[in-house]
Parts: C-alpha cells; sequence; structure tokens
C-alpha cells in the first residue's frame, strides 16, 4: 500500500518537473521579448534613427515635390457646399438623395445647368481664380515620387476629382478639348503618384483617381465628336500606361510587403535566424495591430500564452505566398488564387490575422482588374468616337474601331478576351463591357450580388461604357403616387 | 438503553432470531484499478461504457479527478470561444454576413480559413488566450476576488446539487464512501465538455451536411436540455457499480427491535409481543412485508402489469406501506423509479405540445420543441428532488439509504397521476380551442379568455390538491416504515 502510494506521490511529482521545467524554458526565453521594430530602434548605433532618416529624405526630390503638392492642397478653398433642390409639391426624386452633394458628384450626370441649378454653384466654384490658380499649381507638378500623410492623400484624391470636374467644364461650357485632356493627363499623374507611394492604401486611393480618370476620358469621348488629333493625342496620353497594369501590380505587392513586415516586426520578436514569436506582452490587443511606444507594455507572462501562436516564419511565408501571388497574377483565375491564400490568415498570426485577410489583397487585386478593363474601355471609347466621326455611325464591330492605329486591343482583363462591345442603334449609343468576376457574359447586365452557392457570388457584367455609369447621378423627378 | 430480557429457549416454541442477515454478504467486484495517467486516455470510453468505466475512473484518485475536471473545463472553455467570439476563424464554420447591395439586403456567407493540422489543434487553445489576453487589457476583470470565489461557489453547488443525484447510485456502502463517489464520478463526469466543446466547434460543418440552417435547426435551450439528459444517464450509470470497500449498512447484520416502539425483540417467541409496548410480534416480522409488485414481475409483460399493480397501490391504498418491504436491496425499485421519471416526463412533454398546438401561430411553432426541453427538465427534476426526499429520510429516522429510496420510488407514481391530469387538461384545451374556433373569435373572445383563465385555474388547482396528495403519502410511508423490520 506505502509502494503504491510513493510510485503514485512520485509519478505526479514527476509530471510537475516536466510541466514546471517546460514552463520556466518558456519563462526564461521569453519573458523580457520585445518585437523586432522596437528593438531595431534601440540598436541606434548600427542602425539610422529616424531622425536620421528624415534628414535624408528632406534632402531628396521627393520631398520637395511632396511639400509643393501639399501647398498646392492646402491653396485649394473649401468646395461649396450644395443642396440638392427639393422636390416640388406631388413630385419625387427617381432616387434617394442626399441634401448634401460633394462637387465631384454635382457634376456627374446630365450636363444641363437649366435643369440641374446645383451645377451653377459647382461651375462658380471651378471658375473663381484661387480655385484655378490652385489646380493650375497641382497640375503643374511633374512626375515622380510623392510621400503624402493618409489625409494628404485623400485630400490629392479629392482634388484629382476636381481636376476631372474642371475638364468636363472646359469642355461643355468653352469647347476646348486640349485643355481638358491637358487637365486629364495631370489628375491621371497625380493618381499614378500615389500608385508608387509604397502605401498600400495609397496605391488604392491612386488606383481609384485613375479609374475615375479613364470615365470622364469614355465620357469625354463619347459625347465630343473628337477630332482626329484630339483622339491620337488622348491615346498618346494613355500610351505611357500600356505597361502601367505590371508596374501597379508590382507596386502593390511591394506595398502589401512592406506594410505587413512591418507590422510583423511590430508583434513578432526576430532571432538570428529569421524566427521569432508573438510578443503578447507588447500589444494591447490581439486583433489590433496598434503599437507605438507610448503602448504600456503588460507583463512578461503574457509571453507564455504565445506558443499557441504562429512563429514568425510560419506567418512569414504566408505573406511571402499572398505576395508572390500578386506578382504573378493574371486575370480572375490568380484572383482565386490569392483569395484562397488570404484565408490562410487567422487570429494565430496574431494582429496580422485582423488585416491580411482575404478581402485586403483579394479587393485590391480586383481593384487593379478593374482599372485594367477601365483603361482597355477609354481607349476604345476614343477609338469609337474616332470611327464615329469618320462613318457617321458606331462600328459594327469593336475591332472595325481604331483598325490601324491603336496599337493595342481593349482587353478584357477578367478572362483575356477582347472587351464586348454592341452597337444600340435605336440609342445612337453602344454597349461595352467587362465579363467581370463570375467570368460570364451576362450581355451587358449591370452586376450585383445574388444568392447564388451560399450568397456570395457577384453576378453580371462591369459596364464600362459611357451611357449609364452616371445614370444614378442623375435622377428624375416622378409623380409621388408613383 | 432498556434491559433485554434473559428469555431460556424452549424447544416447542418458535422464536425470532437473535438478529437478521446483512443485506449483502457479497464482497463488491474489484474493478480493475486504473492509474492516473490511463485514466486520462480512457476518459472518452466513459461516454460509451460508464458502468464499467465510471468505477475504473474513479479508483484513480481525488488528483487526477481534479486535473481531469480542469482540463476539461479549459477544453470546453477554449471551443466555446473558439464558437462564438472567434467564429470567422473556425475551421469547421461558414460565417453568414449581412450585406446591402441597391437597398436589398443579403446574406453573403464568409467561408472558413485553411489551416494546416498544427493550427486546427492550437485555434481553440489561442482563442482562449487570445480573448484572455484582451479582455484583462479591456478590464472586464477588475477584481479578481469575486471571480475566483464566484468560481468557487460554483463549483460547491454543482456538488450540491449533483449529491443528491448520485444518491441513486449507492451501493449500500456508508455515507462517506458514497459522497467520495460521487465527487470522484462527478469531476470525471465534467470530461464530458470536451466532446461537447468539439461539437460545438463542429457544429456548422454538421449542419452544413444535414442541410439544416439557422431557422430548422433545432435551438439552443433544446440541445442543452438534451445534452444536460444525456450527462446525467452517464452519471448515474457511471455510479451503477461499485468495487469499493464492503464497508457500510448493507454489509451490517440487522438487529430485530420493535416496529412500534423500537424495543429489542431478539429471540423472543413469536407468539409473544413487545414487552415494552404489547404488540404482537407475529404482526410485525419481516415475512408480511411484500416487495412491489413491480419489483416481482419476470419479463415484460408481468413488469407492465406490476407498474400499473404498484401505480393503482401506492395512490389508492392508504395503508399500502405497511406491508411494503424495504429492507431489501432495490434494483427493481430504482428500475421503477426510473420508469415513473421517463413515463411522467414523456405525458408532460405531451401535454405541452398538444397544448401549445392549441394556441395561436407562435406558440404552436415552437410546441414540440418546448414539450421536449420541458420533458428533458421534468426528468432532472425529479431525479434530483426524489435524491433529496431520500437524503432527508435516510437522516431523520433510522431507515437505510436503500429503504428510503424503495419508499421514494414507490412515492414518485404520484407523478404519473399528475403528469395524466396535466395531458388530459391540454387535451380538453385543444377541444375547446378547435371548437371556439369554429366561431368567430373577435366576437367570442371575452369567453375564450375567461375559459383559458378557468382552465389555467382548474390545471393549477388539480396540480395543486395532487402536490399535497403527494405530500400527505410521504408523510403516511414515513410513519408506516418507520421501523420496519422487513
Amino acid at each position: 500500500m506505502r509502494g503504491a502510494c510513493s510510485r503514485r506521490v512520485a509519478g505526479w511529482l514527476g509530471a510537475l518537473a516536466v510541466c514546471a521545467g517546460w514552463i520556466g524554458y518558456v519563462a526564461l526565453t521569453r519573458w523580457d521579448g520585445a518585437p523586432a521594430a522596437s528593438r531595431l530602434s534601440r540598436e541606434a548605433t548600427t542602425q539610422p534613427t529616424v531622425d536620421d532618416m528624415a534628414f535624408a529624405y528632406s534632402l531628396s526630390p521627393a520631398f520637395d515635390r511632396s511639400e509643393r503638392v501639399a501647398s498646392a492642397l492646402a491653396a485649394i478653398p473649401p468646395p461649396p457646399t450644395v443642396h440638392w433642390p427639393a422636390a416640388p409639391e406631388g413630385k419625387v426624386w427617381s432616387r434617394p438623395w442626399p441634401q448634401t452633394i460633394a462637387p465631384a458628384d454635382a457634376l456627374r450626370g446630365a450636363w444641363d445647368p437649366g435643369r440641374r441649378g446645383h451645377l451653377e454653384a459647382v461651375i462658380a466654384f471651378l471658375q473663381r481664380e484661387d480655385t484655378n490658380a490652385a489646380l493650375d499649381q497641382l497640375a503643374s507638378i511633374e512626375w515622380g515620387g510623392v510621400h503624402l500623410s493618409g489625409g494628404g492623400a485623400w485630400r490629392l484624391e479629392e482634388s484629382a476629382t476636381l481636376l476631372c470636374a474642371r475638364a468636363r467644364l472646359r469642355i461643355a461650357s468653352q469647347g476646348d478639348v486640349d485643355a481638358a485632356l491637358a487637365d486629364l493627363d495631370a489628375a491621371d499623374r497625380l493618381g499614378a503618384m500615389l500608385v508608387e507611394s509604397g502605401n498600400w492604401i495609397q496605391w488604392d486611393v491612386g488606383i481609384r483617381c485613375r479609374i475615375a480618370v479613364d470615365v470622364e476620358r469614355r465620357r469625354m469621348a463619347f459625347e465630343r465628336r473628337l477630332t482626329h488629333s484630339q483622339a491620337a493625342r488622348a491615346i498618346e496620353g494613355m500610351a505611357w500606361r500600356r505597361q502601367d497594369a505590371v508596374a501597379a501590380r508590382e507596386h502593390l505587392a511591394s506595398a502589401l510587403l512592406a506594410a505587413w513586415t512591418l507590422k510583423l516586426d511590430r508583434s513578432f520578436t526576430r532571432d538570428a535566424n529569421g524566427n521569432g514569436w508573438l510578443v503578447l506582452s507588447a500589444l494591447p490587443y490581439i486583433t489590433k495591430w496598434e503599437v507605438n511606444a507610448e503602448t504600456p507594455r503588460r507583463t512578461g507572462a503574457w509571453n507564455l500564452l504565445s506558443v499557441f501562436f504562429n512563429d514568425r516564419r510560419t506567418v512569414l511565408a504566408k505573406i511571402e505566398a499572398v505576395v508572390r501571388s500578386v506578382e504573378r497574377a493574371e486575370g480572375m483565375r490568380s484572383a482565386e488564387n490569392i483569395k484562397a491564400l488570404g484565408r490562410r490568415f487567422s487570429f494565430l498570426d496574431g494582429p496580422l490575422g485582423g488585416l491580411a485577410d482575404s478581402t485586403r489583397a483579394y479587393g485590391l487585386y480586383l481593384r487593379l482588374l478593374q482599372y485594367c478593363a477601365s483603361h482597355s474601355a477609354a481607349t476604345a471609347a476614343i477609338a469609337l468616337s474616332d470611327y464615329r466621326r469618320e462613318h457617321g455611325a458606331w462600328p459594327e464591330r469593336l475591332s472595325d474601331a481604331g483598325d490601324g492605329w491603336l496599337s493595342e486591343r481593349p482587353m478584357d482583363p477578367y478572362d483575356g478576351e477582347i472587351l464586348r462591345y454592341r452597337r444600340l442603334p435605336e440609342e445612337d449609343a453602344y454597349l461595352l463591357y467587362a465579363v467581370y468576376v463570375d467570368g460570364d457574359d451576362d450581355g451587358g447586365a449591370d452586376a450585383t450580388w445574388r444568392l447564388a452557392d451560399g450568397g456570395n457570388k457577384l453576378i453580371g457584367d462591369l459596364l464600362l461604357d459611357a451611357r449609364r455609369p452616371d445614370a444614378r447621378m442623375d435622377p428624375v423627378l416622378m409623380d409621388a403616387t408613383k | 438503553m432498556i434491559a433485554q430480557p434473559t428469555i431460556a429457549p424452549q424447544e416447542d416454541i418458535a422464536y425470532t432470531p437473535g438478529e437478521f442477515p446483512a443485506l449483502r454478504s457479497d464482497a463488491p467486484v474489484a474493478g480493475r484499478r486504473l492509474g492516473a495517467m490511463s485514466a486520462f486516455l480512457c476518459v472518452p470510453l466513459l461516454w460509451f461504457f460508464p458502468k464499467s468505466m465510471g468505477a475504473r475512473l474513479v479508483s484513480s484518485g481525488w488528483s487526477a479527478a481534479i486535473v481531469a475536471h480542469l482540463i476539461s473545463l479549459v477544453v470546453a472553455a477554449s471551443f466555446y470561444i473558439l464558437s462564438t467570439r472567434y467564429a470567422i476563424y473556425n475551421p469547421a464554420g461558414l460565417t453568414p454576413v449581412e450585406c446591402k447591395d441597391d437597398g436589398a439586403t443579403f446574406v453573403m456567407v464568409s467561408p472558413p480559413p485553411q489551416m494546416s493540422a498544427r493550427e486546427v489543434v492550437m485555434a481553440p487553445f489561442a482563442a482562449l488566450a487570445a480573448w484572455f489576453h484582451d479582455a484583462v487589457r479591456a478590464r472586464s476583470f477588475d477584481n479578481w476576488a469575486p471571480i475566483a470565489g464566484g468560481g468557487l461557489i460554483l463549483e460547491l453547488v454543482l456538488m450540491l446539487i449533483v449529491l443528491p443525484v448520485g444518491t441513486w447510485g449507492t451501493a449500500g456502502e456508508r455515507t462517506g464512501l458514497l459522497l467520495v463517489r460521487c465527487g470522484q464520478s462527478l469531476l470525471w463526469s465534467t470530461t464530458i465538455a470536451i466532446p461537447l466543446g468539439v461539437a460545438w466547434a463542429l457544429a456548422p460543418a454538421l449542419y452544413r451536411a444535414l442541410g439544416l440552417t439557422t431557422t430548422n435547426a433545432p435551438k439552443g435551450p433544446l440541445i442543452e436540455c438534451l445534452v444536460l439528459l444525456w450527462w446525467t444517464v452517464v452519471y448515474l450509470r457511471s455510479l451503477d457499480r461499485y468495487d469499493g470497500p464492503a464497508d457500510g449498512p448493507a454489509w451490517k447484520a440487522r438487529e430485530l427491535t420493535c416496529e412500534g416502539c423500537g424495543y429489542q425483540i431478539g429471540m423472543l417467541p413469536l407468539t409473544s409481543r413487545c414487552p415494552e409496548c404489547g404488540r404482537p410480534i407475529a404482526e410485525m416480522y419481516p415475512s408480511l412485508r411484500r416487495p412491489m409488485a413491480f419489483a416481482m414481475a419476470s419479463g415484460l409483460r408481468a413488469m407492465m402489469t406490476g407498474f400499473v399493480s404498484t401505480l393503482v397501490d401506492t395512490t389508492r391504498n392508504p395503508d399500502y406501506f405497511r406491508t411494503l418491504s424495504i429492507r431489501r436491496r432495490p434494483r427493481l425499485e430504482r428500475r421503477y423509479f426510473y420508469f415513473v421519471v421517463a413515463v411522467s416526463s414523456a405525458l408532460l412533454g405531451l401535454s405541452v405540445t398538444i397544448g401549445g398546438s392549441a394556441l395561436s401561430a407562435p406558440f404552436q411553432a415552437v410546441a414540440v420543441e418546448v414539450g421536449i426541453e420541458l420533458a428533458c427538465i421534468w426528468v432532472l427534476f425529479q431525479i434530483f428532488v426524489g435524491g433529496l426526499i431520500v437524503e432527508t429520510i435516510e437522516d431523520l429516522s433510522g431507515r437505510t439509504r436503500w429503504g428510503a429510496m424503495i419508499v421514494v420510488s414507490c412515492l414518485s407514481s404520484v407523478s404519473v397521476v399528475m403528469s395524466v391530469v396535466a395531458l388530459l387538461l391540454s387535451i380538453v384545451a385543444c377541444v375547446f380551442s378547435s371548437i371556439s374556433s369554429a366561431f368567430p373569435l373577435s366576437e367570442r373572445s371575452d369567453d375564450v379568455c375567461l375559459a383559458l383563465m378557468i382552465g389555467l385555474g382548474a390545471g393549477l388547482t388539480l396540480f395543486a390538491v395532487c402536490g399535497l396528495i403527494g405530500m400527505r403519502d410521504l408523510l403516511r410511508a414515513v410513519r408506516q416504515t418507520r421501523m420496519a423490520l422487513g
């Protein structure tokens, strides 16, 4: 009896010793751990400090350019608050409409200041001298790298949209197509500067700018009968963007890699072999990544729990897989691959799990595809406009337009085929669209979410013609009873 | 203490024996004992073979049981947090997200993450760690003392709730041994949380495979009731086998005492009377008492007949307990109790379902679920209250725990009567509802409300009457079996 009892006690003591030894080892190695980013800043003797980097940057051309962008943005007067007119008695607008409208949105829709009274306020704003001077200053900034804050990027996008609006005004009221093309080229350039900023948020803003410019080009080509020289100039203005999609993809990959690696360094240690573990003591919350100097450090005991999370090498492998797939992406099949790779991230990867999920890289790549489609559609719209001016009617086939002087065919990035085109003789218009993410030609039906296969299918096509994209911005009065 | 009279035995007179033999003379069959480490490996078998595994796990001692209990709590909490707070990272889950597009609302389903095998194993524990880490940062636990104290109190309350239930698994051992066995079995039985936690996390995948959606899938309370019922069954089955020492009332010889005054009547002539109170000894001799009819039956048909006749005897015969044998091993009596519990709960559930179907549409939709839930709760309630009464009778009088168990088993027949009353009431309500629906309700709504109130009042009154009858029967049974010899 006594022997059995002592054996049992010895067994429990042995188990306890193993557990205590393991916990002790983990505690000794991890108690004092710190994220790699904070360690870098500590090793000031070998690493450049933030002040050093800021000084070096201040001597670069990008600093000077960024300063000029910032001063031009600051010089733009605040846009007027445009109020949508109240519907007359017994009438309602065909779409619900906010009371205040951004100027860029107000300019969209039919150019009919007589009927759409709110346009006058915007026109007056764009014709003010100080507005024009600030926009000219912005348009004169040469191509090159730029470093802006998050707020600066948003303001730059707003200003690029104002340039698009001024281009529209110049065509509609003065018929000055050349000046309008110059404004569009400037807005395009500003967007491209953001794309190359190395920050994925600014990349996204820049791509959106450039898509807006393409929309304006399409509208201009549809509404105005461009001369052949104007069409050629417009095409020439976009020619430098032929290789742009590849560059934008690479910029996206490098921006994602930089952002994610930085966040990894802010939450994981890094040893000599490049491996590390999640520093729970440095994190305020696991699902959030905001770690800075002010974040109070918690007891190192929390780091004992990091054994349940992935190590640095595992997370880095996931990041690199996504980045590689973005670098090599071609069409929608690659988008699905990016989405699948994004689903590998989870909260076991620490703060990165909440950020680098499927929606991030996948959504950004979809934006890139949309940008490619928009670029192709703008080229096609200009070629179609030129054909219409020469022959008096829209062509039967898209390949007939620009035949002989377009160096590239307008391709659908979603399936690698030529963009879908159909003439609409009764409306004196045409239908131009891409197959969009479902990869099916739906005959030009506008894309919408539909309940199918679990409810997450985006069905329909991406409409790229100038006939309808702003219809939603141009509501009409209807009888209230209807 | 009254001195025992010395009587010289005579050969032509029949005498009472000096004492009765013990109810159990057999030594408990010692099962194969398990060490702590082996016990952890054998835990999953408990849920398939509770009767054999229960005794073996208990043989591993307190420390192993406590460790198993703590591990099961941690694992269950891990899976629960993964399934609720970190649901979008559950490898088995699909997370529905409500979206709006062009004014239309629809549900998008986010696919589960792709995880490696290591991540799948670690995910629940990481979820627990992440929740704990963030909760402490968010100051969800500002004061640890109430949390720790609350946890301890919760554990104690759980013990207090479960011990009366464990009474039904007594093997005739002394109270201390039974308490130890109940406590250890309880700690081991909480390992059910591990498969439940896993099942909780896998539920989305299971629902997908069965084609269930949020609308037609069984609701949480129903599942909880069924799980609680399953746990109770496993817990009681795990107490069925006893392999401890032969130490307790069941292994002790019984003295012969007068049923009226407690005077020792061993070795007195059978034809004599109690020297203290004058009660004839022949009238209280054990052979005059019989087991309940159900316990004497063999075969299914005889058992059904025995069930009915026991039911009638205990509810109709006021002197039934004067002839009931309570000094015996209550194998079949316990089975009778379980049978009564099952029948009465099924009837009550049925009556709720029928009654619910007589109500308006929202109640009709949930009538079956509520019926099942109530049946489960009624089972648990009867087992708990029955155990509580057994303990009370055993503590307050000289009966053994087995004797008290036989008394309570017989009295459980009242719950069948109550369930039958409930069923009849629900049928009446259903008929009344179908009749009233033939008339325009708007014109007769006051009448309908009045009738419903009367019906509800009548039902409650009948239930109260049945309860009072049950109390009266209990007091009568206690009185009539106070010092029963048989």
